[in-house]
């Protein structure tokens, strides 16, 4: 299932998908295998018997003149996808529970380019008869942020178990929504739907200018309709498309060409077993295990490298990995615009840089100095170097907090700078400079905290 | 009343399959010779040009030269022409279609010719199958090669009237036809030749441009028996790109012998205004059943009163569906219009016959949301209880 970015208008086209007449539609496995795994992954009930329906409506883009898709008994009923608000005050977050109604399969259309030709209109097949699945939300969500949350955590969890990249600029998502605004305590009231929703921030906007139209109206003494609107892009307002009274009477049939799909039983068991762990238990995993703040698991789990961090923190501190991750990697990774599934860092690097961390024998800035190089040591397809190894080249010595050592290092520096030290008593900042003399005489090799907290 | 006296006896011509070379150019000589003659009865809409014919002829030749004869080789059918045939034209009786020159075969076209059929032609019809006289074509009517007293013409049924006619009037000795309410049979019995309708998705679809999706069936006309049975061994059978056909541990079913089964006989099937030549054919065939070796069972399924009611509404349902394709826009008739919606209506107002259209408003009326509840849902559940009476009564 590519995204229609990636085709050629018209191309990729099978004589069913124009509706050639005498065709007939076959169910793609593929796509049935998708819905079921989304429908795991969501909590949903999958159907073990399910059937297809024809919508019909006469439009350019719908070879058909119908489209199949699931009404009545759709392949995944129920199910839903928890998100975490922050608090108003910004400290803490809340769970909320956003419930589905459903998870159908169904055809999408061709597409229609209004803009390209003067007075004319284009119509693209090339992913006329492509599975969708549809997803339809309870009326749960209360806030636009509420609905990008839901919205990301949705194409978080998508792309977690391998059904889609779900990216909306790409074609790979679109969104309609249904807004309705109602006073507290009060039913909910007559809601207008919004199509051509092609990005988070759209339907954020769509959102709030559709329920400040609708206050607005009420205020004034209008009355609501059920209607559909259109969502213009370029001054984020939404403009009637239809009103009730040109509300289409889809003329729903089951689909004759289908038989009602019936899942073999223990297909379903093996697909739930190969979905891989999903992201709200994984993150709780990694806090319980790993005693990681929510916040890191967060991002580990966003970056989609759980298993590195895993890997990585075998015999070391997590918490030192996960911060190398976070702060480190990440930053690096940014800056020079690759990803973490490109693998420049195996986790064998990751534990050697994490311990030397721990002991303490190099500072930490330098622990990203040594990463970089690693990194650009991939990306040159030079062979593979251990950070102790970079640090031998880099001429990086490796400091000591061996206690007596220091010790001594520091009653050297003290006795040798006696006038300086009268001063520190008096102006800590002159600590550093102690410090400093301690380094140099070690050759870096001391570590300044430990000597600092001799010399004090 | 037509005062028809006249009984049709056809000859049981028991043909070869494994002829001699040279009969395979013979008949099919003889079979473009009669299509010639019998041009007045407009049973073809396209005839495949004699030299293609010929040239077919001869590659049969050559093959049972070879000794490498196919099930069918050399058999000259005719084919109704709402089944797509790979560049030539394919109408379904309309000017909607009559343009229209499908890239593909039908998988009942693909694996008769697959066996060495030489398709002669395309059969005339009702337009999409919507009638049962073959009266309501584009290309006009179709006259039945058989004569009455009266000297009158007569129809030859339909809607597959073409394919059994090409059978009559002995131009093939087999044809294919559809039936959806009685298409290939009704024609079959006005023609005078056998008529086969084989059970809901033993024969694929795949092709067959469709009116009823789920009553549409392939059918078979023939002047004898063993080549019937000849070309249904060959269009038979289980096709991936067809959900709705039989699988093959289905249709191992019908493989048990005559002893072991039991015939069950509806009596509501018994109905009024059958005529006693039919009343005694059918009498007959229960007999011979019996003789057989069969258990003749007599069985009731009261809702058969309704079967015809429901028929209408699902076929018409179902039709208003299917011809939902024909706009305009990417094959076949087009009227121009100044906006989508006018380009659709003209197109779709000229392009259709007066009998089409009537069944497309009503398959509209009855899945309008107004009306679904009475109507369609209510007959939908009709089809189940009928097959839920028969179901009862087989085997688990």
């Amino acid at each position: 299932m590519r995204s229609s970015i990636e085709m050629d208008p018209n191309n990729n086209i099978s004589l069913f998908d124009i509706s050639t007449p005498g065709t007939l539609p076959v169910i793609n496995k593929k796509a049935v295998e998708v819905a079921i795994c989304a429908g795991l992954a969501v909590g949903g009930s999958v159907e073990s018997w399910s059937t297809f329906d024809r919508k019909h409506y006469f439009y350019a883009d719908l070879p058909a003149g119908y489209q199949i898709t699931q009404k009545d008994n759709p392949i995944v009923k129920g199910g839903s996808i928890s998100i975490s608000l922050p608090t108003p005050d910004k400290k803490s977050f809340r769970e909320k529970s956003v419930r589905l109604v459903q998870i159908q399969l169904e055809q999408d259309s061709g597409k229609s380019l209004h803009e390209h030709l003067p007075g004319k209109s284009l119509i693209d097949f090339a992913r006329a008869g492509s599975p969708l699945l549809e997803i339809v939300s309870q009326p749960d969500l209360r806030s636009a942020d509420e609905t990008a949350e839901f919205l990301r955590k949705l194409q978080h969890l998508l792309q977690h178990i391998g059904v889609s990249r779900a990216r909306m600029e790409e074609g790979e998502m679109r969104c309609d929504i249904n807004v309705s605004i109602n006073r507290p305590g009060e039913p909910m009231g007559i809601r207008s739907e919004t199509k051509n929703l092609n990005s988070i921030r759209f339907v954020q906007k769509a959102i709030e200018y559709e329920v400040n139209r609708q206050i607005n109206l009420l205020e004034n003494g209008g009355k609501l309709e059920r209607e559909t609107r259109y969502f213009n892009v370029k001054d984020g307002t939404t403009s009637r498309t239809r009103s009730k009274e040109d509300e289409v009477d889809y003329r729903f049939l089951p689909d004759p060409d289908l038989p009602p799909l019936q899942l073999e039983s223990g297909w379903v068991e093996d697909l739930a077993k190969k979905i891989p762990e999903l992201p709200d238990a994984l993150r709780k995993r990694i806090v319980a295990t790993y005693h990681l703040s929510e916040y890191d698991a967060e991002q580990i789990l966003n970056f989609g490298c759980i298993d590195f961090f895993e890997k990585s923190s075998v015999g070391t501190n997590p918490k030192r990995v996960a911060s190398l991750i976070i702060n480190d990697y990440a930053g690096i990774l940014n800056r020079i615009d690759r990803k973490f599934g490109e693998n420049l860092i195996v986790p064998e690097q990751l534990r050697e840089l994490a311990e030397i961390l721990e002991k303490n024998e190099i500072v930490a800035r330098l622990g990203s100095e040594i990463l970089q190089t690693l990194i650009q040591d991939r990306i040159a397809d030079k062979p593979h170097r251990m950070p102790r190894d970079v640090m031998k080249a880099l001429g990086m010595v490796s400091m000591s907090s061996d206690a007596d050592f220091v010790r001594n290092l520091c009653q050297r520096v003290i006795s040798e700078n006696s006038k300086e030290v009268e001063e520190a008593k008096l102006k800590p900042r002159k600590l550093q400079y102690l410090v400093g003399q301690v380094l140099k005489e070690s050759q870096g090799k001391a570590d300044p905290r430990t000597a600092l907290k001799i010399i004090k | 009343k037509l005062g028809l006296k006249m009984r049709v006896s056809l000859p049981l011509k028991n043909l070869h399959h494994h002829a001699t070379p040279h009969r395979h150019i013979e008949r099919v000589r003889e079979s473009i010779k009669q299509r010639d003659q019998t041009k007045d009865l407009n049973i073809f809409i396209t005839a495949i040009p004699s030299e293609d014919l010929m040239a077919l002829a001869s590659s049969s030749n050559e093959r049972s030269k070879l000794g490498k004869d196919r099930r069918l080789e050399g058999m000259p059918v005719a084919i109704k022409d709402n089944f797509c045939t790979k560049d030539w034209k394919t109408s379904c009786g309309s000017k909607m279609l009559n343009e229209f020159i499908p890239t593909y075969d039908a998988t009942v076209v693909s694996r008769l010719k697959d066996e060495g059929a030489i398709i002669i032609g395309k059969t005339n019809l009702d337009e999409f199958g919507m009638g049962s006289n073959s009266t309501l074509s584009f290309a006009g009517p179709v006259v039945s090669p058989i004569k009455g007293d009266d000297k009158a013409d007569h129809v030859a049924g339909g809607s597959s009237g073409g394919s059994a006619a090409a059978v009559a009037a002995g131009i093939v000795p087999v044809a294919i036809g559809s039936d959806t309410g009685g298409s290939v049979r009704l024609p079959a019995s006005y023609c005078g030749v056998y008529g086969m309708k084989p059970s809901y998705g033993v024969v694929s679809r795949y092709g067959l441009i469709p009116y009823a999706s789920s009553l549409d069936t392939p059918g078979i006309f023939s002047r004898d028996i063993a080549s019937l049975e000849s070309v249904f061994e060959v269009i038979s059978g289980h096709d991936a790109r067809d959900s709705t056909s039989v699988s093959s541990s289905q249709s191992d079913d019908l493989e048990k012998p005559m002893s072991k089964m039991r015939i069950g006989i509806p009596k509501e099937f018994n109905v009024q205004g059958i005529s006693a030549p039919i009343r005694d054919s059918w009498q007959d065939a229960i007999y011979h059943f019996h003789q057989m070796g069969a258990e003749i069972v007599t069985t009731s399924i009261p809702q058969t009163r309704y079967a015809l009611a429901a028929y209408y509404i699902i076929a018409l349902a179902e039709a208003s569906s299917n011809l939902s394709k024909y706009d305009g826009l990417r094959y076949g008739f087009r009227q121009h219009g100044d906006t989508l919606k006018e380009m659709y209506s003209n197109t779709r107002s000229q392009g259709f016959g007066d009998e089409v259209k009537r069944r497309i408003l009503l398959g509209n009326f009855v899945l309008s949301r107004k009306s679904y509840e009475s109507y369609y849902k209510k007959s939908a559940t009709n089809p189940p209880i009928v097959g839920r009476g028969l179901r009862s009564m087989l085997p688990q």
